[in-house]
């Protein structure tokens, strides 16, 4: 993928994150309490394994670090993605720099390893069976 | 590379491209020479039908995009619950051409 075309859809997708947060924090689950965006739960009723993240990510910012892990484990990765991410797009946009596209590169093919995939294909497997169990 | 060889490639093959690439493909086929056939010949290319079938049924948790290589957007779908739906169902739509670009990269990476 080009540095521009990853830079673009970064951006897109934190400030999506950022205004499902602010929906959220404004209360859009009081107007409508069926309101839910993941198609594995509307068409399952099955949690998926990254159901719960919303819940965990405004845990962590009423400062409830035990909800955040409660809620998803996986609330913590978002938490860091959206606060990082930003900035070093703003600084490589600003020194006219491709360093995070570079790791990206690199992240991609760390992940790509077989040992790593497989631990990760577990922890996200153990993780969908925890929060089946939860009933989230 | 002789336009027989070339044209068989392109038959048998044609369907792992984008359309407007085929032209290109044939054209830079044909420059090459003919020590290059074998290993084109042994090249595995991803089927945009199988991306299509895998991103309907668990696009959601990104599986269709750790498929054709794109780890980073299969994580980015998987912690999202597919970008909030919104993005598992425009992959619906992007997947094939997706695949496609990406056997394109690979017949250059081996030429």
């Amino acid at each position: 993928m080009s540095r521009n075309k990853l830079y673009t859809l970064l951006a897109l997708a934190c400030t999506a994150g950022y205004v499902w947060l602010y929906l959220n924090y404004k209360g859009i689950d009081d107007i409508n309490s069926s309101f839910n965006v993941c198609l594995i739960k509307q068409v399952t009723d099955i949690p998926c394994p990254s159901c719960g993240s919303t819940r965990a990510v405004e845990a962590f910012l009423h400062g409830d670090f035990i909800s955040t892990i409660y809620w998803n484990p996986f609330g913590l990765i978002l938490i860091s993605i959206l606060i990082i991410i930003p900035v070093w797009l703003l600084i490589d946009l600003i020194r006219r720099n491709d360093s995070l596209h570079h790791y990206y590169g690199k992240a991609e093919i760390f992940l790509r390893k077989r040992k790593i995939a497989i631990i990760a294909i577990l922890i996200v497997l153990a993780n969908w069976v925890w929060n089946i169990e939860k009933g989230l | 590379m002789d336009a027989q060889k070339v044209d068989m490639f392109i038959m048998a093959n044609g369907k792992f491209f984008e359309s407007h690439h085929v032209v290109q493909i044939r054209e830079k086929l044909l420059t090459l020479d003919d020590t290059k056939w074998v290993m084109i010949q042994t090249l595995q290319f991803k089927d945009p039908t199988t991306s299509l079938i895998v991103s309907l049924l668990a696009g959601t948790l990104g599986i269709d995009r750790f498929m054709i290589g794109d780890t980073g957007m299969g994580v980015g779908k998987l912690l999202t619950c597919g970008g909030f739906g919104i993005w598992a169902v425009v992959d619906w739509f992007l997947i094939m051409g997706a695949t496609r670009e990406k056997n394109l990269l690979k017949l250059q990476m081996a030429l």
